[in-house]
């Protein structure tokens, strides 16, 4: 059964510490995202990085519409990673909408979690007038998932097995075995659907773990306005604006991203 | 940027990690309704629709930024004005000036946007048309399976049908039968009657003829008629349902002995030896006592009927697991091997004379039969031609849960 789950999310354990800290990814791709972040933790800590059923290298066959098509499934997912590898006072990194996912996991189960580290996140993307403003129109993600749709005619390119040299990091040319993103159309699908047509702002009020929110400076995605929104409902929050611009600082801006991570623990630590 | 970049037929913008353009050539500026100026130092959002904006975040630079480079990544762009402007873009990451930038060629594809459109129009349309397909297809399996639920039900009805209708028309023979034999049985003693009182009425005739033999003669036939009359009775009522059994714990062997004696002056008028075999102290049966002495009764008086002179006539009763199984065995003439099966359902196989010339009814064995299955028991005829016949029937213990039929 614990073999069955690692093997259904593609889960990876390393790092020397002996506290564990679970990385999810966002929408769009897969734990990839998380490498230039990883290196700066794992002597301290058990590292965990996984993919959604559905998403990355996970086990098509796993894939329920039933259950993904709404963030509950995924949440289920981080339990049963946690479950199968026995984990306790799990420091939970969350991007983009696996903050919501970490959010709902730590509800149901808060026992599990010592942290939530939320970047970018949004309890909701649709705006609500008068007073909620998301970012999007119904039809902004209408357009998304026509865009989704439209490049999936074209996306046998990116399950091609070449990767073209990295100027950053050449190490990593030839390390990629397949192209990430590589997820089935239909369930990337109702992964944008079940993340961006979610509402979750009722679930901030009952959180009980403490949680450090990553808040970008000029974030399309998550504004400024919904991470102070998140900050203000979430009990036991802690709230970091970074100099960093864009939806993925973890990836666009590692430096940044994990100094901020590192001083939270620390502080919560002393405190 | 040389001029040959800045004209070149195809948009192109640099931007860095955190999104900001860098440079950006005069055609992608145009395009887009912009000078290159406008857009100097300004996000990449404001070149992209919500949507694009997005993808831009959640897989155009994660894939640029992983791979390197990106091909053929389909966006749509937004003009100042707000217009949607579809394009085709490949990205690359390089190193310039001791910096990473992500370079982006764009092409506009208007025409291959409408041809793609329609394309996965046709694709969508055909993907609803085979989910209709594929749930009509199940609807069909599903009324299938009902046609041949249908179809299997309606062959059970046939059958049963078929079955009821043999009965009735086995009902109809033996009402026929059972009419015939009853005419033929009735006309022997209504025959004898007329006779005898046809002598008895002329005054000449009977004064040379013994009275009372004739009288005697008339008793017995009313006496026969008599009995036909209450075997007709008797089995009108169970099969109207009407009969009324009186249940109580029964002997069998008590039973049995009291026909014995009831029937031995007439085994003796043909010197047939009658034995009794019983343990006495096997469990009693739940029954009505005077129909099982019908029943033993009317079986010991048909032994001794079918057994000529000097035979024999036994009677056995023993225990057996949950029941009491009584046997009468004769010496008889026994059944023809073709109308052993037959003798509970065909009146004239069971009205034939004794060897005596005894009359009887036809009815007898049918009402024996259906008494003893009132009762929960089994009756059964073994019998050889010219050997002898043993009459079994097997009746449950009082209290096993088998019981008799309270008719009425």
């Amino acid at each position: 059964m614990t073999q069955d789950i690692l093997a259904r999310n593609n889960v990876r354990v390393f790092g020397k510490g002996t506290q564990p800290m679970l990385f999810a990814h966002g929408f769009g791709c897969d734990q990839h995202m998380w490498r230039f972040v990883t290196p700066a933790f794992e002597d301290d800590y058990r590292m965990i990085l996984f993919d959604y059923v559905g998403s990355g290298q996970s086990e098509r066959a796993a894939y329920s519409a039933e259950r993904y098509g709404d963030l509950e499934g995924y949440a289920q997912d981080v339990l049963d990673i946690c479950a199968a590898l026995d984990l306790h006072d799990v420091i939970f990194v969350g991007h983009s909408v696996s903050s919501m996912i970490g959010l709902l996991a730590s509800i149901r189960e808060p026992a599990l979690f010592d942290r939530l580290i939320l970047i970018g996140p949004s309890p909701r993307y649709i705006n609500d007038p008068p007073d909620y403003v998301g970012g999007f129109e119904r039809a902004d993600i209408e357009g998304l998932l026509d865009l989704m749709e439209k490049n999936y005619l074209g996306w046998a390119n990116f399950l091609a097995p070449v990767i073209m040299k990295n100027p950053e990091h050449p190490e990593l040319t030839g390390e990629l075995e397949q192209s990430f993103c590589s997820t089935d159309p239909l369930t990337a699908r109702r992964f944008a659907e079940a993340t961006f047509f979610a509402d979750n702002r009722g679930d901030l009020p009952e959180a009980r773990v403490p949680a450090l929110i990553l808040q970008c400076s000029e974030d399309a995605i998550a504004p400024r306005e919904v991470g102070e929104y998140v900050h203000r409902h979430l009990p036991g929050s802690t709230f970091r604006l970074l100099e960093a611009t864009g939806h993925c600082p973890h990836m666009s801006h590692p430096a940044e991203t994990i100094r901020a991570i590192r001083e939270y623990l620390a502080a919560t630590r002393a405190g | 940027m040389d001029d040959l970049l800045n004209t070149a037929p195809c948009g192109f913008v640099e931007f860095d990690d955190d999104g900001t353009i860098l440079l950006v050539n005069a055609t992608l500026a145009t395009l887009l309704g912009y000078t290159p100026g406008d857009l100097l130092g300004r996000s990449m959002d404001l070149l992209l629709t919500p949507g694009s904006r997005v993808f831009h975040q959640t897989h155009f630079f994660p894939l640029l930024k992983m791979q390197g480079k990106v091909d053929e990544l389909y966006l749509s762009l937004r003009s100042r004005h707000g217009e949607d402007v579809p394009v085709l873009a490949n990205a690359v990451r390089r190193e310039r000036a001791e910096a990473v930038v992500n370079d982006c060629i764009v092409m506009p594809m208007y025409q291959r946007r409408r041809y793609e459109d329609e394309l996965l129009h046709a694709k969508k349309a055909a993907e609803k048309v085979t989910i209709q397909l594929g749930e009509a297809n199940r609807q069909l399996a599903v009324m299938l399976l009902e046609v041949e639920k249908s179809h299997a039900a309606l062959q059970q009805t046939e059958t049963e049908l078929m079955a009821a209708n043999a009965r009735l028309q086995e009902l109809d023979r033996l009402k026929d039968e059972l009419l015939a034999v009853t005419s033929h049985d009735l006309r022997s003693p209504i025959t004898t009657i007329r006779m005898a009182t046809d002598i008895l009425l002329d005054e000449r005739r009977a004064a040379r003829v013994d009275r009372h033999r004739y009288l005697e003669t008339i008793s017995q036939a009313t006496r026969r008629m008599l009995v036909l009359s209450n075997d007709l009775s008797d089995l009108a009522r169970i099969n109207t349902g009407e009969l009324q059994l009186e249940i109580t714990p029964v002997v069998l062997s008590e039973v049995a002995r009291a026909a014995v004696r009831e029937l031995a002056v007439k085994a003796a008028g043909k010197s047939i030896t009658m034995s009794v075999d019983v343990a006495g102290d096997e469990p009693p049966v739940a029954g009505d006592y005077n129909r099982l002495y019908q029943v033993i009764s009317n079986l010991l008086g048909n032994a001794i009927k079918f057994t000529p002179e000097g035979g024999q006539v036994h009677i056995r009763v023993r225990s057996a697991p949950g029941a009491v199984v009584l046997e009468v065995q004769d010496t008889g003439i026994g059944i023809p091997a073709g109308q052993v099966a037959e003798m509970f359902q065909h009146f004239k196989h069971a009205s034939r004379p004794g060897t005596a010339g005894e009359q009887g009814t036809g009815l007898g064995l049918t009402i024996v039969r259906r008494l003893v299955e009132l009762h929960g028991g089994q009756i059964a005829v073994d019998s050889e031609e010219g050997r002898g016949s043993t009459f079994t029937i097997r009746l449950p213990v009082a209290g096993t849960g088998v019981e008799a039929d309270r008719v009425g």
